[in-house]
This record gives C-alpha cells, sequence and structure tokens, in this order.
C-alpha cells in the first residue's frame, strides 16, 4: 500500500515544477522536497530502483524548513517503486559534492530509509539539528568521518555505515546513541562516541568489524557501551576513558586488546563481556578499576590482561593486578 | 572472482592482490595520498560501490568514490604539512606594538584532480 505523504519525491518521472501532492505530479528532487516541506510533514522519496537516485550539484540546504520543537518532525522516508515503505533506500550521492546535507538550528528532522553516499567530506554538515533521527540509514563510500556533530543530538537506529575514509559512526560532545547499528570496513574507528561533562553517548547492541582504527571508541568518558560486538578491527574493539559502563559485549581477533582503556579506568566498570583471540590481550588498563566477570580471558592471544598501572587505591570493590608474564589475573577485595 | 566488503584501506593494500577479471563490490581501498597506484596492470577488473578515495585503477568503475583529496598534516595525523602548508585558507597575524608576536593559520583539505 502507497505510503501517504504530504508530498513525494520520484527522480524518474517528476519535475521540481510540480506541486508535489501526489504521487501523479512528484518532484524530481531531495532537494526540492527540503525546501517545502515544514514541520509535521513526510516527504516519500521513491527509488529509481538504480544505483543512484539523486547527485545534489549542492548541498541540500534544509535551513528554509519552519516550525517548533511542539509542530513535530519533518520526515524524510524512502520508499520502493510502488511507494511502498518496504526499507527500501532513497539514495543521496555526493560525488564531488563535499557535504550532503546542511542543518540549521531549527530543524528537527526525521531520515527513514535514506543513504547518504560518496560526499567527498562529511555528509552531514551546519549546525543546530538537535533530535535528529536516522532510522534505517546507510553511510557509504564518504571522503571522511561521518560525524553527526552538526546535529546535536542524534538518533542513529538501525543504520549501516560502510567503506568510509575516517569513522563509520561519530558522535559528538553532546549526546548521540546508537542502537542495532552496523559499522563496517571503515578506514578509522567503526562507532566513536565522544562525550563531555553534560551528556553521555551510547552504542547499544551494534556490531562493528573490520575497521582500521578501534571497532568502537569511547572519548571522555560517561558513554555506555552494552551488548554489542567488535571484532577483527585494525586497533582494539572497545577503548574506553573514564566513568564508562562496558557490558556485556564480545570482542574477538582485534589488533590490539579487546577491551582497552587509554588512560584512566577511574569508576568507569567493565563486566561481563566475552573477549577471545585479541592479539594484545583480553584488557589492556591504565587503571583497571572494576574490571570483574569478564568470560574468556585465558582464551586471548597473548595474555588475559596486561594491567601495567595496577592496582590502584583499595578504595574500590575489585583490584586488579597482572603477574609478569601478563598472564595469570588476581583480583583482591580491598581491606 | 567477488571481492565484496573488505577493508583494503592505507596499510591494509598489502592484502589487495586482485587477479584479472575479478569484481571488488563494496569494499574500502581509501589511500592517504592522492593517486595512489592500486591493482594497476590487472586486466579487467571491476569495482563497484568501493570507495576509491585517492586510488588510481585501471578498469571499469561503476558507483564509487573517486575523489582526489590532498590532506592536511596540521588537520590530521599521518601526513607531514609544514604551518605555512599548500593548505593554508586564511592566516591572521598578531602584532604587539608593531611586532609580530604570532600568525594564525586556518586551513582545509583539497580536493585535487
Amino acid at each position: 500500500m502507497a505510503i501517504i505523504a504530504n508530498y513525494y519525491v520520484d527522480p524518474v518521472t517528476g519535475l521540481d515544477t510540480n506541486d508535489g501532492l501526489s504521487t501523479s505530479a512528484p518532484f524530481a528532487t531531495f532537494q526540492k522536497g527540503a525546501d517545502v516541506a515544514t514541520a509535521g510533514q513526510i516527504v516519500a522519496c521513491k527509488t529509481s530502483g538504480g544505483a543512484s537516485d539523486e547527485q545534489p550539484s549542492l548541498t541540500i540546504d534544509l535551513d528554509t524548513n519552519t516550525g517548533t520543537s511542539t509542530d513535530g518532525f519533518i520526515q524524510f522516508i524512502g520508499v520502493n517503486s510502488s511507494w511502498d515503505y518496504d526499507g527500501t533506500r532513497y539514495i543521496l550521492d555526493g560525488s564531488l559534492v563535499a557535504n550532503l546535507l546542511t542543518f540549521s538550528s531549527k530543524t528537527r528532522l526525521a531520515f527513514v530509509a535514506i543513504e547518504f553516499n560518496n560526499a567527498t567530506g562529511n555528509p552531514l554538515a551546519g549546525t543546530g539539528g538537535d533530535n535528529t533521527y536516522f532510522i534505517n540509514c546507510a553511510f557509504r563510500n564518504n571522503g571522511s568521518t561521518v560525524s553527526f556533530s552538526p546535529c546535536g543530538t542524534a538518533y542513529v537506529v538501525m543504520c549501516g555505515s560502510f567503506g568510509n575514509d575516517g569513522d563509520g559512526f561519530s558522535m559528538p560532545y553532546s549526546a548521540g546513541h546508537i542502537l542495532l547499528s552496523v559499522a563496517g570496513y571503515n578506514t578509522g574507528d567503526g562507532i566513536e562516541l565522544t562525550s563531555n561533562s553534560s551528556y553521555l553517548n551510547s552504542a547499544i547492541s551494534c556490531l562493528s568489524f573490520n575497521n582500521g582504527g578501534e571497532g568502537i571508541d569511547s572519548r571522555y568518558g560517561e558513554n555506555v557501551i552494552y551488548q554489542c560486538t567488535s571484532n577483527d578491527n585494525g586497533a582494539s574493539g572497545i577503548n574506553v576513558d573514564d566513568y564508562c559502563c562496558v557490558f556485556g559485549n564480545r570482542t574477538t581477533n582485534n589488533a590490539r586488546y579487546g577491551i582497552e582503556t587509554k588512560l584512566n579506568a577511574t569508576y568507569g566498570f567493565i563486566g561481563f563481556n566475552y573477549i577471545n583471540g585479541n592479539t594484545l590481550g583480553a584488557i589492556g588498563a591504565a587503571q583497571a578499576e572494576k574490571i570483574l566477570d569478564n568470560f574468556g580471558l585465558d582464551s586471548n592471544i597473548y595474555s588475559g590482561v596486561d594491567g601495567y598501572n595496577a592496582p590502584n587505591t583499595p578504595d574500590y570493590d575489585f583490584n586488579l593486578t597482572a603477574d609478569a608474564t601478563m598472564r595469570d589475573i588476581a583480583i583482591t577485595l580491598p581491606s | 572472482m567477488i571481492t565484496k566488503g573488505e577493508n583494503f584501506s592505507r596499510a591494509r593494500l598489502v592484502n589487495f592482490k586482485p587477479q584479472s577479471g575479478d569484481v571488488i563490490e563494496s569494499c574500502n581501498l581509501a589511500q592517504l595520498q592522492p593517486h595512489t597506484p592500486v591493482g594497476l596492470g590487472v586486466a579487467g577488473l571491476t569495482y563497484r560501490n568501493c570507495n576509491l578515495v585517492n586510488c588510481d585503477v585501471d578498469g571499469i568503475v561503476e558507483h564509487c568514490n573517486t575523489t582526489q583529496i590532498s590532506r592536511c598534516g596540521n588537520l590530521h595525523d599521518g601526513y607531514d604539512c609544514a604551518v605555512d602548508c599548500e593548505h593554508v585558507t586564511s592566516s591572521e597575524s598578531i602584532s604587539v606594538d608593531g611586532v609580530l608576536i604570532d600568525t594564525l593559520y586556518e586551513y582545509a583539505d583539497k580536493v585535487v584532480v
């Protein structure tokens, strides 16, 4: 059944001089839909079925949209050749375009089943765009990190990021959340979460594989990494700083550690993870407080735990030490 | 043979050993420096939906990112650039009492031919 939308885009039969109000008189470009849609409206974007639906000659500027935060989202939804929503994605191809979308401070957007491909830089630009949702979207082969920093708060759900020349998903200093998403064969990290003192980021039930850097890189702490799988990456499976919660993940066959705490894992929690087959060891810990109950520690190629600055102060529930061969683990309860 | 969904970017390029007639699909072959030779001399290759940033390739290229980008070492690790390199887009001299004490530069990566 055809989707009911406010505006329709068909790059094959449409014209931007149409009114775009029906499937029989659709716009030709995503750009035109973005120009006219206002808060609370839906733009249905029909795939051409080819490799590329639309190659914007200019950055698509979303600054023209109007409305307030109570008026609802502007939704851009990719649909199939019958105007049905079945997961088929509408493709924005950015060949020779630095950025595909430019956000403004007023935008409140949801992108469903849209691909952002082949930009020479980050496909997302501008500022604002708080509470931007990406659902069933993909980011492929872009010329730099796919950073959501232009979006402020971003929610990335069931998305993929593949083959980008940088990080697959890079979350900004303000809140960003990645759920049920996949990052693979990117040049940099698969997923990068960068927190600050006011916000936390999260990666939940994600897969990160075969990336050039870390599978999941959590910077500046206060992030949650839960139930993710990180394998065959060029650095550590998961890298964390202070205050991070790394819980119930699986990290295997990464080129450095399964889980690495590069700075200070102060107050962090790393628990109930399955860690196996990583080149340097299971957990590389600068200060390893509250590292407990991980599974598979003995199965790593080099060592179980590299706690080279442990033990730490006895103010925590558990302290962790490693012996000289870094093969045996001793957990000492504080007095 | 079809090679699909692999990461051959940068240092991993040594693992890229295509055979004549291969199809390389949805792979990342992006390199640091513009016009890095990739798979040259192997006949009949097809690249489809690949990241070919900074790659020079032979064969059929279908829907790939073929941009050549000169990146600035003042913005990225792994590149060697002077402070007044070719990527400078603007500069501002700071003087006190007529004496130049500092120069601030802004940089940008360049898309090259």
